[in-house]
């Protein structure tokens, strides 16, 4: 097993390089001069040029990259020159906040998702069957955007229960800031409810269709205790699925956290977007992505670990 | 309680007879009309499509002129059915032309991704070796993002506009399609009709455009409409990010960005341009669902 998980571990270091490589192409090779939104309008040529020696930019592309890859494994992301800070301060605790967020969304939609998959897949063909399943696509259709500003109507608007933006009040404890949590958290897992949710039924019909379920009907067994041989072997293809949620609502967070303003890598990407501050989204999506790849690595290595049939081959 | 057999997408008692007696396409067919959400899904497609392209018919209303005085009236307004929005704009017109920017935005990049990703699948798949390699580890790349995330960070070093979210997009959605291709490619060029081809002296190129790509087709189509859905969310994110369509262009995910400032004057206004984000996204993905079931591909 051992061995198995090393070799994942190294197949993941390809991976963040061909990460690096895209943001890196999207920064420095894309058409569009990437001094312009750092110079001011009236400046020289002879600013130009040495603004462009003080980045590096006079260098060729490969050197530039390798430079650049240097200065990211010293946790150096460069530096924001329309907000004047390094982009690693302002990364990190947008960071932990969209975490905190993602996790939170990521908790309640897979379990809403697995509740109703599982639902699901036991009433197969009956109507709550069918109604799930459109709650499914319904989940899988809804802008999170929308969704988000539909809750700010109901909930904040109308009945004044749930404050509209903003991850904690200056006065409020930790029970305000679960009140801030309930909308963010709704609207950003829809998306995993109905992927959850989908995945679940279907590898759960799946399962129920393989010859060890009569068997085990044959031995005389409970249908709950059926359910739980289901549940454990159905179980991969749901991680995977599950655990590619985590990624996405770290990468979906930009929309409702801009929303809701809560104060995220989202809300830092929507701030860099509206003031072209090319490089902050470009670090920004760059720690998302290789918080995605992780998440997936982890994803794997859970996988390895509780099937025992992963085990040997890679 | 579930039984062995129950199976959502096996035919009724009786379908072998059906299927004796039609065609592939018409068998397809009928398994589609049969599914009533399929039919209604295409219906609430047909008609978001007719109404954007015949938008100037339905309104006489100037969709990027608004009355001053007329600001944020309520859905509902005489004249304004679903209300104006912060410039006096009639909602329902810039919905209906909204909706030529917004469909297509969605469509089009699955479209050019379909064409790109099956290419370099198609490609990679039979040709195998260093090709393949290539093709594939340099797809991987782009594979491994959050596709919301890879298209904000395309788009926004080509800079915002409609062109550039397609691009975007585009380039999203090839790493996916030419995957499935490249799966769907290897499982075919092991059969025996494509050694024939080989055989009677088929160049590769006639053997990838008139062999494969006619047996790969379904696999690919099947995928590709599902992305459809994703894609038209993803467009109105990105110009509800101010990444897509520039003011004052009527496009519903800009739309509903420039209305939520007015959230607390005119809640349901605001709420209009989502709704038809959300039916669109909704009807694309069962549609996608029912030619899947049609099909008789099984999703994952």
């Amino acid at each position: 097993m051992a061995i198995t998980i090393m070799t994942r571990l190294l197949m993941a270091i390809p991976t963040l390089f061909g990460v690096s490589i895209v943001i890196f192409a999207l920064m420095y090779i894309l058409p569009g001069d990437p001094l312009v939104a750092l110079l001011p309008p009236d400046a020289q040529p002879k600013d130009r040029e040495a603004l462009a020696q003080q980045i590096g930019l006079d260098k060729p592309a490969p050197v530039r990259y390798l430079n650049w890859l240097k200065d990211l494994m010293r946790g150096d992301l460069g530096y924001s020159y329309t907000r004047k800070r390094d982009i690693s301060d302002l990364i990190g605790t947008a960071f932990q906040n969209t975490v905190k967020l993602a996790l939170a969304a990521a908790a309640f939609g897979i379990s809403v998702g697995l509740t109703l998959g599982t639902l699901a897949a036991l009433v197969n063909g009956r109507w709550l069957d069918r109604a799930i399943s459109m709650v499914a696509v319904v989940g899988l259709s809804v802008p999170v955007f929308w969704m988000a500003i539909l809750l700010i109507i109901v909930f904040s608007a109308n009945l004044r229960w749930l404050p509209a933006s903003g991850m904690n009040s200056p006065d409020g404890g930790f029970l305000t800031s679960l009140k801030h949590m309930i909308m963010p958290v709704l609207a950003s897992s829809l998306g995993a409810i109905g992927v959850t949710t989908r995945m679940t039924r279907a590898s759960l019909l799946q399962m129920y269709g393989e010859d060890f379920v009569m068997t085990l009907r044959a031995k005389g067994l409970h249908d709950t205790q059926i359910l739980l041989h289901v549940l454990k072997n159905a179980a991969p293809p749901i991680m995977t699925v599950a655990g590619l949620q985590v990624g996405f609502l770290l990468g979906g967070s930009v929309l409702v956290e801009t929303i809701f303003a809560w104060p995220g890598m989202g809300q830092l990407i929507f701030q860099a977007i509206s003031s072209r501050d090319l490089r902050v989204i470009q670090a920004a999506v760059l720690v998302i992505a290789i918080t995605f790849v992780l998440a997936n690595l982890t994803v794997d290595l859970l996988q390895t670990i509780v099937n025992p049939r992963l085990r040997r081959g890679v | 309680m579930p039984t062995a057999t129950t199976d959502s997408a096996g035919g009724a008692p009786g379908a072998e007879a059906d299927i004796a007696a039609r065609s592939f396409l018409g068998e397809v067919v009928h398994r589609f009309v049969r599914q009533k959400t399929a039919l209604g899904a295409s219906g609430v497609l047909v008609i978001l499509i007719l109404s954007a392209v015949a938008a100037p018919l339905l309104t006489r209303q100037d969709p990027l002129r608004g009355v001053v005085s007329q600001r944020l009236q309520p859905v509902g307004t005489p004249g304004h059915l679903l209300g104006t929005d912060e410039q006096g704009r009639d909602v329902f017109t810039r919905i209906l032309y909204g909706g030529r920017i917004s469909l297509a935005t969605g469509i089009v990049p699955v479209c050019i991704a379909t064409v790109l990703g099956t290419a370099t699948g198609a490609t990679a798949g039979y040709l195998g070796g260093w090709v393949a390699a290539f093709l594939m580890r340099t797809m991987d790349m782009f594979y491994d993002f959050p596709a919301l995330l890879l298209a904000i960070a395309i788009s926004s070093s080509l800079g915002p506009g409609i062109k550039n979210a397609i691009i975007a997009l585009s380039i999203v959605f090839i790493a996916p399609i030419s995957r499935v291709a490249l799966v769907a490619t290897r499982q075919e060029v092991v059969k025996e009709y494509v050694e024939a081809a080989r055989l009677s002296g088929a160049s590769t190129l006639q053997l990838i455009m008139q062999q494969l790509l006619a047996n790969i087709f379904s696999t690919v189509f099947v995928y590709a409409a599902g992305l459809i859905g994703v894609s038209i969310l993803a467009a109105a994110g990105l110009s509800f990010l101010g990444l897509g369509a520039k003011p004052p262009a009527p496009e519903w995910g800009y739309m509903l960005n420039s209305l939520r400032g007015s959230l607390y004057v005119q809640p349901w206004v605001v709420a209009v341009p989502g709704l038809f984000i959300f039916a669109a996204a909704m009807a694309f993905n069962l549609l996608s669902d029912a030619i899947n079931e049609a099909l008789d591909i099984k999703s994952a």
